[in-house]
């Protein structure tokens, strides 16, 4: 069976190959492996050349040691709170504000914030009693931060020990940041089947993928949940719009009045991913429809050529509706292509599609692996679940990125979501931001 | 002023002024105290009679002949009778002059405490028995600082103002010589125990109570979210402006909303939403934060069987298990201990020994510095016993002024050492910490003997006359 599997593609040549796995080689391949082996191989030499430059700016940091906001908003956190504020009082990076604003809990949040600001553990908590959404609650927490530069954190998430500093330290190399991401991973990423999955998802997507996009100047989304930015930056830009969506909104408005955005892969954030595939599916249409909503209608502008355009912000918008809206529509156009026009040979073609991409999944974790330090042991115990990434990227959640972009780009569905109060989706709606 | 007395008993003592309870009460049957008219002199004379030693003064009748309209419940409570005139009202005078006498007679002589509070409570017991008291209520305090009063104690008491009222009666209660009907709740202040307080917002950070409230303001389309003067602007002050968007805010719940208010302290510039609630005490000025105020619930009560018995045969209740010091045993756990020692005796062919030590005027030092002085000092006195004994001895308290060892395989001179040694050192203890008052302590101190019950033992060892 095997045998006969191979001598059947043997016997097709390569050039047949090539037509009917087109989409794979000249775009997936092209651009999840070729370019970020290419790009990673860049970046750690670049790293290591810019040791130097690192040290001196950990020393400006420390000579400085400005005042730093972390600002926490949130709606029914409360039982998250004491695991993330035991991580910040860990810091090595201390000269720290916490500001907790409770988005109208109706759980025991106002109690526990209450507590933690009488303990001294955090220095303000806030709550507003009717919920105004998440970008509200980030606009107040920042309207009373005091610090140089402000850490917006998930009251779900934890941190290393050195993750704010380590975010700090690129404001101090290049003055022309903005902002900075850190780097994301799955606490609870041994739970089940659906939060391993998405380990390895984080490690490949947000650690390997953003190393990648950051390098080359099209780094688009600072994550909501562990982003710093330079308080002046935030006063330019104002701060949160309505979300969903509004980590990559703010920081598409950060590039666009001139900044840069950085990735630190050595700020490192624990975060709890959902633990079943159809909440995991809810968190990704929200996600999704963003990328439609805010690249597309909002940021449209960033396409066309005027007074303000620049390449790389361009770039940074086009990589999320190139990869994320335009490859999927193209996958599906690879999947007709080879339903109309090899319709006997499907039983060949889906196993080898299967395998290659399986064996670029192989390829890129052993970029993920090479990076990993202290954690290699523990990575290497997803080996065995990568085949079932092909599954995962490739037809779960492209079937959900799918409805996502279909229902936003025609229904308009995320200002629907029960995510942000009806009272704000109306006007955003009404302003079509 | 001539008075005319031809209706009243004989043997009244008549009190003109503040001066005159400096004069001598013996033999009188009831006190009348008149023109005074100044309720703090009449309270005064009322306490000063209350809190003679000598029971047969303190249990005097008094008569309050005033023409004050009102009195305040707390001293109407002290007094027996309260009459507008003497001629008129003689007769009443006689009966309930002759009342008291009577039920004075009936009463046993008053045993000797041994500690500040069965005192004070057994002489509160037996002016409320003679008095005919079934219920006490509690009186509002209006001149004193603890909210109410329970005067058929604190007139016995030094303090009568203090928060110590409320302990005995607890304790009271716990011996069954009261039963309780809830009646308020105070909160006094944990500095000075005073229940004048006034209530505060305050900053949690700094305490000042000089803060200022804005609305917090949301305006949906942008999601500014700030305090009300970020929205206005000058020249402008009639309207809100949106300082993200500079749209004009129009109609709140439709585009805005004030979801929350900020409070900020002018001293120290500290912002929250939650001002601490700070009690001032009006008497010492401490700020206490409310949960740290004394708590204490008020209750009336109603006299018990039990507590006529003790009225009338003068004797303290029990204080079993009261006194808990570290490094003490309870009465029980001690007499088990001995009665296993006195069964290890009969085979190991060791030689242990029981003491009682007793401080024999320990009782009046107590009297003078209250309850809580008093837990302290006999806290001490223990630890002294403590570190003159060795691990494996014994330590229990039979009540405040009598102190049970067990010395465990000592032989009798070794025994006899450690006690003259530990009363060197407790007299020292007493002396260094109470200028003047040189407490006076006897010992009993007895071999176990495996021939005879360690109850009977234990209970011989009391029994005994302790030795000076």
């Amino acid at each position: 069976m095997i045998e006969e599997f191979f001598a059947y593609w043997q016997a097709k040549g390569f050039l047949v190959f090539l037509r009917v796995f087109w989409f794979f080689i000249f775009f997936e391949f092209t651009r999840y492996i070729l370019i970020d082996y290419i790009v990673i191989i860049y970046y750690t030499i670049k790293r290591k050349l810019n040791q130097r430059n690192w040290d001196l700016a950990r020393n400006a940091l420390w000579v400085e040691k400005p005042l730093v906001s972390v600002i926490v908003p949130g709606r029914n956190e409360g039982d998250n709170l004491f695991t993330l504020v035991r991580s910040l009082s860990e810091q090595t990076y201390n000269n720290l504000e916490i500001i907790v604003v409770d988005d109208g809990s109706d759980d025991q949040t106002p109690l526990i914030g209450r507590s933690l600001m009488k303990s001294g553990m955090i220095t303000l908590f806030l709550r507003n009693e009717d919920r105004g959404g998440k970008a509200s609650a980030a606009n107040l927490a920042w309207r009373f931060a005091k610090g140089k530069y402000i850490v917006h954190l998930d009251a779900d998430c934890s941190f290393h020990f050195n993750a704010i500093e380590s975010a700090l330290i690129p404001f101090y190399m290049d003055e022309r940041i903005g902002g900075v991401g850190g780097s994301l991973e799955v606490r609870n990423g041994l739970k089940n089947l659906c939060t391993i999955l998405q380990r390895i998802e984080y490690l490949k997507t947000i650690s390997l993928g953003r190393i990648v996009t950051s390098t080359l100047g099209i780094y688009g989304i600072i994550s909501g949940a562990f982003g710093v930015f330079r308080a002046d930056v935030l006063q330019k830009v104002k701060g949160w719009d309505i979300g969903p969506g509004l980590d990559s909104d703010l920081t598409t408005k950060i590039r666009k009045a001139g900044y840069k955005v950085h990735f630190e892969p050595d700020a490192i954030g624990l975060t709890n991913v959902p633990q079943t595939f159809s909440k995991l599916a809810n968190q990704r249409l929200r996600w999704n429809k963003s990328v439609i909503r805010f690249r597309l209608r909002k940021h449209g502008g960033l396409f066309v050529a005027n007074e303000h355009f620049s390449f790389a912000n361009m770039f940074a918008s086009a990589e999320s509706i190139v990869f994320g809206v335009i490859f999927n529509i193209l996958w599906y156009i690879n999947i007709f292509d080879q339903m109309i026009h090899y319709p006997r040979e499907l039983l060949f073609i889906f196993p080898m599609s299967i395998l290659l991409y399986m064996i670029g999944n192989f390829i890129r974790f052993f970029v993920v692996l090479a990076l990993s330090h202290e954690d290699f042991q523990e990575r290497l115990k997803l080996l065995p679940f990568l085949p079932l990434m092909v599954f995962y990227n490739g037809f779960y959640m492209r079937v959900v990125r799918t409805i996502a972009h279909m229902s936003e780009l025609f229904f308009w569905t995320s200002y629907k979501d029960s995510w942000n109060p009806r009272k704000t989706s109306v006007h955003a709606r009404k302003m079509n931001i | 002023m001539a008075i005319d007395t031809s209706n009243l008993p004989d043997s009244l003592k008549f009190i003109y002024s503040h001066l005159d309870v400096r004069t001598d009460f013996a033999g009188y049957s009831g006190v009348v105290i008149t023109d005074v008219d100044e309720v703090d002199q009449i309270r005064y004379i009322v306490r000063k009679i209350r809190s003679n030693n000598d029971e047969k003064i303190s249990l005097l009748p008094i008569i309050l002949h005033t023409s004050l309209k009102t009195l305040p419940s707390s001293l109407e409570n002290m007094v027996d009778l309260l009459i507008s005139d003497l001629v008129s009202q003689g007769m009443q005078v006689a009966d309930v002059v002759a009342g008291i006498q009577t039920a004075i007679q009936r009463m046993a002589p008053i045993q000797k405490a041994t500690r500040y509070e069965d005192h004070v409570l057994t002489r509160a017991l037996r002016f409320v028995y003679t008095r005919n008291r079934k219920t006490l209520n509690p009186a509002i305090n209006d001149d004193g600082p603890v909210g109410y009063v329970h005067s058929f104690l604190t007139q016995f008491m030094d303090r009568e103002y203090s928060l110590d009222q409320y302990d005995m009666l607890k304790l009271a209660l716990r011996e069954g010589l009261f039963t309780s009907e809830f009646v308020d709740v105070i909160y006094l202040c944990n500095k000075c125990h005073s229940g004048a307080l006034m209530y505060r917002e305050a900053c949690p950070n700094c305490q000042s109570t000089h803060l200022v409230h804005e609305d917090i303001i949301h305006h949906f389309p942008c999601a500014y979210v700030g305090p009300q003067q970020d929205f206005v602007i000058a020249g402008q002050e009639q309207d809100l402006i949106c300082p993200k968007c500079d749209k004009r805010l129009k109609h709140i719940g439709v585009d805005y909303d004030k979801p929350s208010s900020i409070f900020t302290c002018q001293k120290c510039d500290q912002r929250s939403q939650h001002p601490v609630v700070v009690a001032k005490c009006c008497t010492c000025l401490h700020d206490n934060p409310v949960e740290h105020l004394i708590k204490r619930e008020v209750f009336k009560y109603h006299i018990t069987a039990k507590a006529v018995h003790n009225a009338v045969q003068g004797t303290i209740f029990s204080m079993d298990n009261y006194i808990n010091i570290p490094g003490t045993l309870p009465k029980d756990v001690f007499q088990v201990l001995i009665r296993q020692e006195v069964e290890r005796m009969k085979v190991a062919k060791i030689e242990s020994h029981m003491a009682a030590i007793e401080l024999v005027n320990l009782v009046d030092l107590f009297n003078r510095i209250g309850p809580d002085a008093q837990t302290t000092l006999l806290t001490e006195l223990i630890n002294v016993i403590r570190e003159g004994l060795k691990s494996v001895d014994i330590i229990s308290i039979e009540n405040s002024s009598i102190i049970l060892l067990g010395l465990l395989e000592r032989k009798h001179d070794e025994a006899i050492n450690i006690i003259s040694n530990l009363i060197v050192e407790l007299k020292r203890l007493v002396r260094d910490n109470y200028k003047g008052f040189e407490v006076q302590i006897n010992f009993n101190l007895n071999k176990l003997a495996t021939h005879r019950d360690a109850a009977e033992q234990y209970r011989s060892l009391l029994e005994e006359k302790t030795k000076a």
